[in-house]
């Protein structure tokens, strides 16, 4: 299905002729070849933290719109939205562009000056960005990323207001859908060509809805620590050894979640091209239930309250900086996180770290389509409760507080990850110069070194059992070459 | 090996311009606004300079912002510079959508390239430009596709007046 839309909607783009035909397309490609020597897939580390590049894998998106009507000064107009995209590409990931790696991630219909002058109503997706991190690939200004709804987008001079609402609930629950009323918006307020200050955010209320098998529940006594164990039935077995005692019926629960964010933009001021700094705060969704089974025994274990107050503050900032201008260029960005759970007090976990990271991205212009580019990163990664990386091919695994211990909620011999990224390279630039030039062809290599034992995503066995027949391998540096394409079009 | 082509082709020598021969044309041109005129001007004139294109912008006036459509400009432009051969910009930036973090832009542009006592040559071309940030208007939109604009431009003043392009 997805491919017959993606191949008519490429027909529409071959077709596509003037800007006031009716039909547009667009999209984004990125494509590598990256033979990883070391035993990883091709990706110089695990994630976005150490900059985009050489960390992320192939992606494609087609975007089409149709103006049923067509804009036309203070005329009623609409428009058609649709997008499909996604991260595989034939022979450049284990995916081999499956198209089960794609999804349709917009449709919408907008429809302006409809009512009320200078407005735009959408219904259908509603994800909306003030733009991008470019360095990270990170978008933290953005709100309804998982919304389908109404918004009203109201522009008028340095004005951009948006207000809308929907439902959540198949974005966050997927199979398990159960509604998610979201509401939000944002606002974006220029202050003359060299300054933008901006603010939005967006809360989600789960309702419980008794007799609904998929709304949120509590299963009433479970510990935290059992639960992450998976071994709930067993401690409440070990109370209540007979099956006539049932297991407790769960209990309907609220669930919320949101976030808020502040966005402060500058530039147009000497070399400095612009400078958007973000600051953001979310409460994360609480989880549905999971699935244990004990002695023939199975029980969904809802724990809403128990994953309720897990918190992300983020704070990041990337400046562009024009040395000297279509020659030399400079991105800067730096980024810190904090995730903190307040229900989980005992086991190390991507809810209950911090990680701070900068990336600096020299592009020089040889001439008018070549360029020199140089890269480098530093990144720490913090958990805050208790070790969580091994940094040798025989470091100890589960443990408590650095003793082995099979019951032990820690992992390896360390709480951080320190990682330093190096990259660089020739880039070819059709467009002409700059740092945002695309098309862009690049023939990259990348270093990397991490005190965690092979930090990039690989299929290394780790067991140190004795008959382990492929060994074990120790690794903190990590070698790229990269032959890459990335379009806009 | 079409990433290696592509990137051999990227790494070729440029056609080399100083060999045509310098060409005299007046130029006018017409965006949303005022300012989305000032933001393509400069680039696009620096690009028919780069390809021996002189270029003559032709003064505007009030009668200019009351011209509805491309053959009434035409007739202006050609009636204020007596005939010469004249070449007529129009064109437009429409915010598109927002595309893996960037913002994308359809700029459509007519060029018209006239003389007097010869048909007018017209053609329209469309390209979408990709702007880093959101609070980006059709100023940088024009001011970004400029350069392909002027070269675009260059070519079809260069096919009307019988050279190579």
């Amino acid at each position: 299905m997805i491919g017959r839309l993606a191949v008519t909607l490429m027909g529409l783009g071959l077709l596509s002729g003037p800007a006031s035909a009716n039909a547009r397309v667009g999209g984004y490609a990125r494509v590598m070849a990256r033979p990883d020597l070391q035993g990883g897939t091709g990706r110089l580390g695990y994630w976005n933290l150490y900059g985009r590049l050489l960390n992320e894998g192939p992606y494609a998106a087609l975007d089409f719109d149709y103006d049923v009507l067509e804009p036309d000064g203070a005329n009623p107009w609409t428009t058609i939205h649709m997008r499909v995209e996604g991260g595989s590409v034939q022979g450049a990931d284990s995916g081999n562009g499956s198209l089960d790696r794609f999804r349709m991630s917009q449709l919408y219909i907008e429809a302006g000056n409809v009512i009320i002058p200078n407005v735009s109503w959408q219904v259908g997706t509603l994800y909306r960005t003030m733009g991008d991190m470019g360095l990270y690939d990170m978008r933290p200004a953005t709100i309804f990323f998982n919304t389908v709804g109404l918004s009203g987008t109201l522009r008028t001079g340095p004005l951009e207001l948006t207000v809308g609402g929907g439902d959540s609930g198949n974005s966050l629950r997927m199979n398990r859908y159960h509604p998610v009323w979201t509401g939000g918006g944002a606002a974006r307020l220029g202050l003359g060509r060299h300054v933008q200050i901006g603010i939005g955010g967006e809360w989600s209320m789960e309702r419980g809805t008794e007799g609904h098998r998929y709304a949120a529940y509590d299963t009433p006594g479970v510990d935290y620590e059992d639960w992450l164990r998976g071994e709930t039935i067993e401690a409440y077995r070990s109370e209540f050894p007979i099956d006539a005692d049932r297991f407790p019926d769960p209990i309907a629960a609220d669930a919320q979640s949101g976030h808020a964010f502040a966005y402060l933009g500058f530039g147009g001021l000497g070399p400095l091209k612009w400078n958007s700094t973000t600051v953001r705060f979310d409460r994360l969704h609480p989880e549905g239930p999971t699935r244990e089974d004990y002695n023939g025994e199975s029980e969904d274990i809802h724990v809403t309250s128990l994953t309720d107050e897990r918190t992300v503050l983020f704070v990041g900032n990337e400046a562009h900086i024009a040395v000297v201008p279509e020659r030399v260029d400079v991105a800067w960005g730096a980024l810190y996180g904090k995730h903190v759970d307040g229900d989980n007090t005992v086991a190390p976990s991507d809810h209950n770290r911090w990680y701070a990271s900068t990336v600096l991205r020299l592009q020089v212009a040889t001439t008018r389509t070549l360029a020199v580019l140089l890269e480098s990163s530093i990144a720490q990664e913090v958990s805050t409760l208790g070790n969580r990386y091994r940094e040798h091919e025989d470091s100890i695994f589960a443990n408590t507080n650095g003793i082995p211990d099979t019951r032990g909620l820690e992992y390896g011999e360390t709480d951080t990850r320190t990682t330093w990224q190096g990259k660089g390279g020739i880039v070819f630039n059709p467009m002409g110069p700059g740092i945002f030039s695309r098309p862009s062809l690049r023939l990259l290599y990348g270093a990397q070194h991490s005190n965690e034992n092979n930090a990039f995503s690989n299929q290394f066995v780790t067991t140190l059992d004795q008959y382990n027949e492929f060994g074990t391998v120790e690794q903190h540096w990590h070698h790229v070459l990269a032959l890459e394409a990335e379009a806009w079009f | 090996m079409v990433l290696i082509a592509l990137m051999l082709a990227c790494g070729a020598p440029k056609v080399d311009a100083t060999n045509l021969p310098t060409i005299a044309v007046n130029t006018a041109m017409v965006a949303q606004s005022p300012a989305a005129v000032d933001a393509m001007r400069a680039p696009i004139e620096r690009v028919l300079q780069a390809e021996r294109l002189t270029a003559t912008a032709v003064a505007t006036n009030d009668a200019w912002a009351g011209l509805g459509t491309s053959g009434h400009r035409t007739a202006w432009l050609l009636e204020r510079t007596d005939g010469a051969l004249s070449l007529l910009i129009e064109a437009d930036a429409r915010r598109r959508a927002t595309l893996v973090g960037r913002f994308q832009w359809e700029v459509s542009a007519t060029v018209i390239v006239a003389q007097a006592d010869l048909p007018t040559l017209e053609q329209t071309t469309v390209m979408r430009v990709t702007l880093p940030h959101s609070h980006q208007d059709e100023r940088d939109a024009l001011a970004s596709a400029a350069p392909r604009i002027g070269h675009y431009a260059a070519g079809l003043v260069r096919q009307f007046h019988g050279q190579p392009e």
